[in-house]
């Protein structure tokens, strides 16, 4: 299939739409539920690390870009944005070993991200952020990644 | 996210349906806001599709407050997947989940 791009302001309310866009591509290509909503996931906490974190409170003007791919094996996903450097890959991982009342509330955004896609490479090219993410389409080898650690 | 809510014994029971996403995180927090003042509080994910960091920190904030008021929080009747979010978040074991509510909530303790 041909890849679609979707853009959004840099809002909290503009993920809703970006949330609607993802699983009208996630019906075309036939997603099954579970992988579905690992998109979504991916999706969300990515654009909202660029809101939250990138342009910041004052980014409403400024644009991400999220262009969605797809073939047999894996769901390639594109953000790009303009906000200041930030290289998501390289936020401190969050210890999940901590009893329940030492752990943080929050900042679990990039940890899901993580753990969740096959591979995550960041770059900046001139003024832009560009992340690129691939998402496995067969649930059964993403439970074994995940399994065998 | 649609929230229904409904008393069964001495328990208040959420019915979630929806993604707990950005958008329902604020749902559900308004409407947990006043519920977690001790008490005992189900919430039935039966019907919620994922989670999103922004859920597991309503979540995570309403049980805090819950416990530090000796009250009850509970999450149950969750499908596979998304106890699996649960599982990659490390909050397996920060919340009481349990596969099926209603010998909970047949429960007056």
């Amino acid at each position: 299939m041909n890849p679609r791009t979707f853009r959004l302001k840099s809002g909290r309310h503009e993920v809703a739409g970006l949330a609607r866009w993802a699983d009208q591509f996630a019906a075309e290509i036939g997603l099954v539920a579970p992988v579905r909503g690992e998109l979504q996931v991916v999706l969300e906490e990515v654009a909202l690390n660029i809101i939250t974190h990138g342009y910041g409170e004052a980014g409403g003007a400024n644009e991400i870009s999220v262009t969605l791919d797809s073939d047999e094996r894996f769901i390639t996903i594109i953000v790009e944005d303009e906000a200041r450097a930030f290289d998501p890959t390289s936020r401190v991982e969050v210890d999940v070993s901590l009893p329940p009342e030492q752990r943080p509330i929050g900042g679990l955004g990039v940890h899901l991200v993580k753990n969740l896609v096959e591979s995550m490479h960041y770059k900046r090219e001139g003024t832009r952020n560009i992340l690129i993410l691939r998402l496995n389409r067969d649930r059964l080898r993403a439970d074994q990644v995940v399994n065998g650690t | 996210m649609q929230i229904s809510q409904s008393q069964k014994t001495s328990w208040v029971v959420l019915t979630l349906v929806g993604p707990l996403d950005e958008t329902g995180a604020a749902e559900l927090g308004a409407v947990l806001s006043p519920l977690t003042k001790g008490g005992a509080v189900a919430l039935d994910f039966a019907g919620v599709e994922y989670v999103t960091s922004s859920g597991f920190r309503v979540l995570m904030k309403a049980c805090r407050e819950q416990l530090a008021n000796q009250g009850q929080f509970v999450l149950g009747q969750m499908s596979e997947p998304v106890r699996r979010f649960f599982e990659i978040a490390g909050l397996g074991s920060f919340f009481k989940i349990v596969p099926d509510l209603g010998p909970v909530l047949a429960d007056k303790e």
